[in-house]
């Protein structure tokens, strides 16, 4: 037995499930079938103007855009997109969607004439679409060419490779219209690229009217306003922009389609915007300007010519004219003149030539209108310079086609030598190069003379007989086991000092007997007492003194009797100190 | 007594002079080996001079420039004055060996020999130590041959290296001079002031015979310098065919072992004799 279902829910499911497919289906079928379309804005353009193709592909938005329409005489500006969108709406129930990509492409008209513009091709899936062919037609703009004014003018004569050379471009309109014309915007395809040729905008001259223009929609340039400008009988009021052209390369130089897009512009403000509405917009072209670019001659070239090409004068300013060797000079250096003044190769000193005897550090360098500055670092190594050479510049004189020099004037110097003059170390020697000393002139010794040494067995004899010898005189000195290091000893060596050094402080005559008692026991290895009331002659008839000669017996009992005299007042004044001194040193002298 | 003591020591001295025993080297031998061209004279001054003469020849070729010539010259003077043997002999009667060895450093730096110039130098100095012109030529013959500038000498050697054999000899004897004051001040006083004055007397004559004994008892010099611009190939046997052993770098000194014609053995290090090439080494002979 089957359940039963109850129809109106089996019939609401069936419903849903064909909704679904078809959903589906219809959703594959509308991906499938990518509608691709174009619009061109406006179909006809003046000369110069500014034109849009828009490209759209409805049904997808995985659409790329590959290719470019590419035409003579239209030049492709920017691209703007991919701009991709996805809709959905609900009207009385029913649920419709809708995706697309789109693309606005500027188109700018650089000649008169009917265009096919050709379909831009786009890719989806693997498979290229081609939008379709549009027609564009490029008119003069008669009013344009009538009340407005451009102009270029480039060099009177062919300049050679690397000669900078001005364009000047006037531009401007009928001075009736001043009030009216309140935007101009010049069109020059070429300025920043073209080939061969590096362009540099000059700025006015300091003093003059100036005032700003669009350059090529997307920069502001700054341009020389002229007083007024008369052309034809009509007085406009004209503008002047000028360019420095170098070129790079020899051949022909073209700057064609430049257009001068002028008009008024109002402006329009709302809650949401602030923009301004081009009102009346002209336009005015001028001819294709054709610049031929000579080649350097060969012919007359000098050897050190680099790249200066032009006409110049050299200027050159010391820091200082009174140096001292290893002194900084900074050598100021103008280069002045109408040519490559921007790019040219700077001079630099020649220190294997007219520079030697200068160390030469390198420069720092300043660009200035109409000016090149270089300051360059040198250091004189020798103090017999005495002047900065000139330094030179070759160059090429484009309008006497003749190569020339341009050169410094030589600048009296005086270097100073040093003071404690060393080496200069490091690169600044490096002027001079170490050497060998040189050979001798002769091989003989001073005075020719033998030299000689002791021999060795010398040396060892010399040696063993200080010993030897050393060994003797302590053993004769030591014989019977004296040391003459012991007591006894020493105070018997230290005798006679002994008594100086009493004698240098005694006051009175007790003392001084005191000492000289000291002095004689010390000598003759015995106490002091053992001299008090000695009789020296008796003394000296005895084994002790037996050895002294008479003279030595008399002086000894002399001054014992003079110093106990001035004790007990037999005598008036005491015993002279060096009188006692040179009794003793002649009782030692005597061998006491 | 102090009479009779005098006249023993001198005694001592003159009969124990000359034969102590401890000398190196000693001989009686001339240290001018006499060549034919040149017969040794009789009187030392005058093979000085005749030397000389033959020095100073060369030195006319080297003045105008001709270095090569030069350097035959003063090479052949070398061959003919043979190795110094004493420090006596070595400054020759009269001939200073340190100008030969320089002139011929000369010639072997102008030749591009620079090795072979810091050979010579090495010689030179061994004589005249404390030459400054020497010592400047010794570093940019170094410096030219890339071996380096470093003194490789222990800091006593380098002490020991400011004199001479010669000079050595005589500081060690003006060296006994305190050592003899100070045993007379021992002998007389005695006592602590006696001892000090024989140590210090001591310690004076060690400081001035340091170099003497230096020289005399101090490791011998490797007397071989490299000179060869590539490093010398060592073999086993004195043979080109034997095993390659080792290598000496340029520059390297070595101590001589034995000799072969054509062939020097050499310590190349603690662990390895083995036989260079003569022509790739230099005898440092004084």
């Amino acid at each position: 037995m089957s359940h039963a279902v109850p129809h109106s829910r089996l019939a609401r499911n069936a419903a849903l499930l064909l909704f679904s497919l078809l959903s589906l289906c219809g959703g594959a079928l509308g991906q499938a079938q990518p509608q691709v379309n174009s619009q061109l804005k406006p179909g006809v353009l003046k000369l110069g103007g500014r034109a849009t193709l828009s490209v759209f592909v409805e049904g997808s938005t995985e659409a790329e855009l590959v290719g470019l329409p590419e035409v003579d005489g239209i030049k492709i500006g920017k691209v703007y997109g991919p701009d991709r969108r996805q809709q959905m709406s609900i009207v009385n129930g029913r649920r419709s969607s809708s995706v697309s990509t789109s693309w606005t492409i500027e188109l700018f008209s650089e000649r008169l004439g009917t265009f096919e513009i050709p379909g831009a091709t786009l890719r989806m899936g693997g498979v290229e679409f081609i939008t379709p062919t549009r027609e564009l037609q490029v008119v003069e703009d008669l009013v344009g060419s009538e009340i407005g004014l451009l102009e270029m003018t480039g060099p009177t004569g062919d300049p050679v490779d690397g000669q900078p050379f001005r364009i000047e471009v006037l531009f401007g309109w009928v001075d009736a219209a001043r009030d009216s014309i309140n935007y101009a915007n010049l069109m020059l395809p070429w300025w920043d690229s073209l080939q061969g040729a590096i362009v540099d905008a000059v700025q006015p001259e300091p003093g003059t009217r100036h005032t700003e223009v669009n350059l090529n929609s997307k920069e502001r340039i700054v341009v020389e306003e002229l007083d007024s400008l008369i052309r034809d009988g009509k007085r406009y009021r004209a503008f002047r922009f000028v360019m420095e052209v170098t070129p790079v390369r020899t051949g022909e130089l073209v700057f064609p389609s430049d257009f001068l897009e002028f008009g008024q512009e109002r402006q329009s403000s709302s809650f949401f915007s602030n923009a301004r509405e081009r009102v009346e917009q002209f336009f005015v072209s001028c001819p294709d300007l054709s610049v031929n670019v000579r080649s350097l001659p060969k012919e007359g070239q000098p050897f050190d010519f680099v790249d200066a090409i032009g006409q110049f004068e050299l200027r050159a300013t010391p820091s200082s004219r009174d140096l001292t060797v290893g002194d900084t000079l900074k050598l100021t250096v103008d280069l002045v003149g109408d040519g490559n003044l921007e790019f040219l190769t700077p001079p630099e000193p020649d220190t294997a030539g007219a520079f030697e005897g200068f160390r030469y550090f390198g420069f720092v360098e300043e660009k200035l209108p109409g000016r090149r500055r270089m300051v360059y670092d040198l250091v004189p190594i020798e103090d017999r310079l005495d002047q900065v050479p000139s330094l030179e510049l070759p160059y090429f004189d484009p309008i006497e086609s003749v190569y020339l020099r341009a050169a410094t004037d030589p600048i009296p110097i005086r270097v100073r030598a040093m003071s404690g003059a060393a080496p200069l170390e490091g690169d600044l020697g490096a002027r001079f190069v170490e050497d060998v000393e040189d050979v001798p002139a002769g091989a003989l010794l001073p005075g020719g003379k033998r030299e000689s040494a002791p021999h060795e067995s010398t040396l060892a004899a010399a040696f063993g007989g200080l010993a030897l010898g050393w060994f003797a005189l302590r053993t004769a000195m030591r014989q019977g086991g004296a040391d003459p290091a012991d007591a006894v000893n020493r105070r018997r060596r230290k005798a006679l000092a002994y008594l100086e050094r009493e004698l240098r402080t005694s006051m009175e005559a007790e003392r001084d007997l005191g000492a000289w008692n000291e002095f004689l026991a010390a000598r003759t290895k015995e106490p002091a007492e053992a001299w008090f009331g000695r009789d020296p002659i008796r003394w000296a008839e005895g084994p002790d003194g037996a050895h002294l000669s008479d003279a030595s017996v008399a002086t000894l009992a002399r001054v014992g009797h003079d110093l106990e005299s001035a004790i007990y007042g037999e005598r008036e004044h005491r015993v002279k100190r060096d009188e006692l001194l040179a009794s003793a040193k002649e009782l030692l002298e005597d061998g006491l | 007594m102090p009479a009779r003591l005098a006249q023993g020591l001198l005694a001592v001295v003159v009969l124990l002079g000359p034969g102590l025993p401890g000398a190196r080297g000693q001989s009686n031998q001339p240290q001018i080996e006499p060549s034919q061209t040149n017969p040794a004279p009789d009187d030392g001054s005058q093979t000085a001079k005749a030397l000389d003469r033959r020095y100073r020849e060369a030195v006319e070729f080297w003045r105008a420039g001709d270095h090569a010539r030069a350097g035959m010259l003063w090479k052949s003077l070398e061959g003919d004055l043979g190795p110094a043997r004493e420090p006596n002999q070595a400054a020759g009667p009269g001939f200073s060996r340190a100008a030969l060895f320089h002139a011929l450093g000369n010639a072997a730096f102008r030749a591009e020999r620079p090795l072979e110039a810091v050979g010579y130098y090495l010689r030179a100095l061994e004589h005249r130590p404390r030459d400054p012109g020497l010592r400047r030529n010794l570093t940019l013959a170094r410096t030219a041959a890339d071996v380096g500038l470093e003194d490789d000498r222990s800091t006593l050697g380098r002490v020991a290296g400011v004199a001479n054999p010669t000079e050595a000899r005589w500081l060690a004897l003006f060296g006994l001079i305190p050592l003899a004051v100070g045993g007379l001040i021992e002998a007389l006083r005695g006592g602590l002031i006696g001892r000090l004055a024989v140590v210090a007397g001591l310690l004076g004559a060690l400081v001035l015979a340091t170099p003497f004994l230096f020289d005399r008892f101090g490791p011998d010099d490797p007397r071989l310098l490299v000179i060869s611009p590539e490093p010398a190939l060592a073999r086993s046997e004195p043979r080109q065919q034997a095993a390659r052993v080792g290598e000496a770098a340029p520059g390297e000194r070595l101590v001589e072992i034995e000799r072969w014609p054509g062939w020097v053995r050499v310590e190349l290090n603690p662990r390895l004799r083995a036989w260079v090439p003569e022509s790739s080494v230099f005898r440092l002979d004084p």
